[in-house]
Parts: C-alpha cells; structure tokens; sequence
C-alpha cells in the first residue's frame, strides 16, 4: 500500500496535536482511494472534538454523529473518510493496546498517530506514523 | 417497507462499493439479514460472537443511536435511514 499524506494535512495535524498538548488530540483524515485502496491520498486532515474529557490526557473517542454529518458533507466530492488521527503526548507514535483493539474492528482504515513530545526540550517535537490493518496485522505505512 | 442503509467506507468492500443501499425489513435485525442475503458475509461483520452486535459498530435511525431505543429489535418504517457508523476510539492510555 501507498499512502501519501498533503504537506497540509500534516502541518494541520501538527498544530492541533500542539494546540491541545497536555490532551489527545482526534480528527479525520480525507481524501482519496485508488487502485483498489492500494493507493491512498490524505489531502486533508479535520479536527474533531475529543468528547472523552474524563482522560483526555490519553484517550480519545469521536462523535459518530461528526462522522455522519462529515461523510454527508463529501457525498459528490469523490472524496472521502480514509480514517482517523489522534496525538499521543509525551508516548511514541505507535498504537496502544487500546488503540489495536480500535484498529482491529476497522480494516481498511489508515490511522495516523502524532507522537508530541513535549518535555524533552523546549519546543514541542513531532513524530508522525501512519497504520493500516493488512492481512490481521498493523503495519506502518 | 424498504429501508436506506448507509454503508461506511470500510464496509463498502463488501457492498460492491455501495455506499447506500435499499433493503426490506421490518427491525435492524431483518435488515442485516437482508443485507447479508444481499452481500454475503456482511452480518457476520455486525455481530459478534453472543449474536450482538459488535461494540465497535454504531447503528441509527434516523439520527437516533438503536441503543436508546430497541436495539436490534428497533423497528422500522418505510423510508427510515439507518446508518452504520464506526465507533471511533482509543488512546495510548491504558485501562
């Protein structure tokens, strides 16, 4: 698989991943599949609101509503939801175990994970992977 | 009556890459069943082994989450949508 993530998409993640450091950070990743999802193209990546404020220090959970009224939203465009983003604060940017329970109930998604490390020095530092379920296992793309 | 399902685009592999699709039925239980007639393999994507469905799997009518109404047994009407919404967790937080 190939995935390609916009310059754009990335600076967007980037910036709310910092914007809502100490917390996670969520959203959804658009754009386009091609060759039979062997290709994708992230040309957008959209905030949505973390509605898990007991631990939003290190857990996430999106309104499904937000992705009802989002995929509306693209119905015509040629674009759609190719999966979903959240930040991990001061932990790599590799799936939990919580995170590979989510992940296993949606092959065919691309999940990205902003790894902000916040601590170490004075400006925040940015890892960004990006998973994908193939054949049972994640695998970074 | 028929019924419009809205198919996620994870699940759209196994609607022929229909993301609406029609189908009869008089509860969301008859309407997976449907579907599965329809699109085999498609409901044993939505239940889990207890015969629920899977907890990562959100399912409304109308805009309305089945859980707080019938669960699979909400019934149905002509014209009704439902739409079959992936539950979007996680964390790096463990439990």
């Amino acid at each position: 698989m190939k995935i390609d993530i916009s310059p754009r998409a990335l600076r967007a993640m980037k910036r709310h991943a910092g914007r809502d450091y100490p917390h996670e950070c969520c959203g959804f990743l658009v754009g386009r599949a091609g060759r039979g999802g062997r290709r994708i193209a992230i040309e957008e990546a959209l905030p949505a609101e973390n509605l898990n404020r007991e631990r939003a220090h290190d857990r996430y959970e999106i309104s499904p509503l937000a992705y009802l009224g989002l995929e509306e939203s693209l119905k015509g465009t040629g674009r759609g939801i190719l999966g979903y983003y959240h930040s991990h604060p001061d932990h790599p940017s590799r799936p939990s175990e919580t995170d590979l329970t989510m992940f296993g109930g949606w092959p065919g998604y691309i999940y990205v994970i902003v790894g902000v490390d916040g601590k170490t020095a004075k400006a925040k530092r940015y890892t960004v992977t990006a998973w994908s379920l193939e054949e049972h296992e994640l695998v970074s793309v | 009556m028929p019924v419009k399902i809205r198919i996620p685009t994870a699940l759209q592999k196994l609607t022929q890459n229909e993301g609406e699709v029609e189908v009869q039925g008089g509860d969301v239980n008859e309407i997976i069943d449907g579907m599965d007639q329809r699109f085999p393999g498609f409901k044993e994507r939505m239940y889990d082994d207890s015969g629920e469905i899977r907890r990562f799997i959100n399912i409304y009518v109308n805009d309305e989450d089945i859980r707080f109404l019938d669960g699979s047994k909400t019934a149905l009407k002509d014209g009704d949508e439902v739409s079959i919404i992936p539950a979007i967790a996680g964390g790096h937080g463990v439990e």
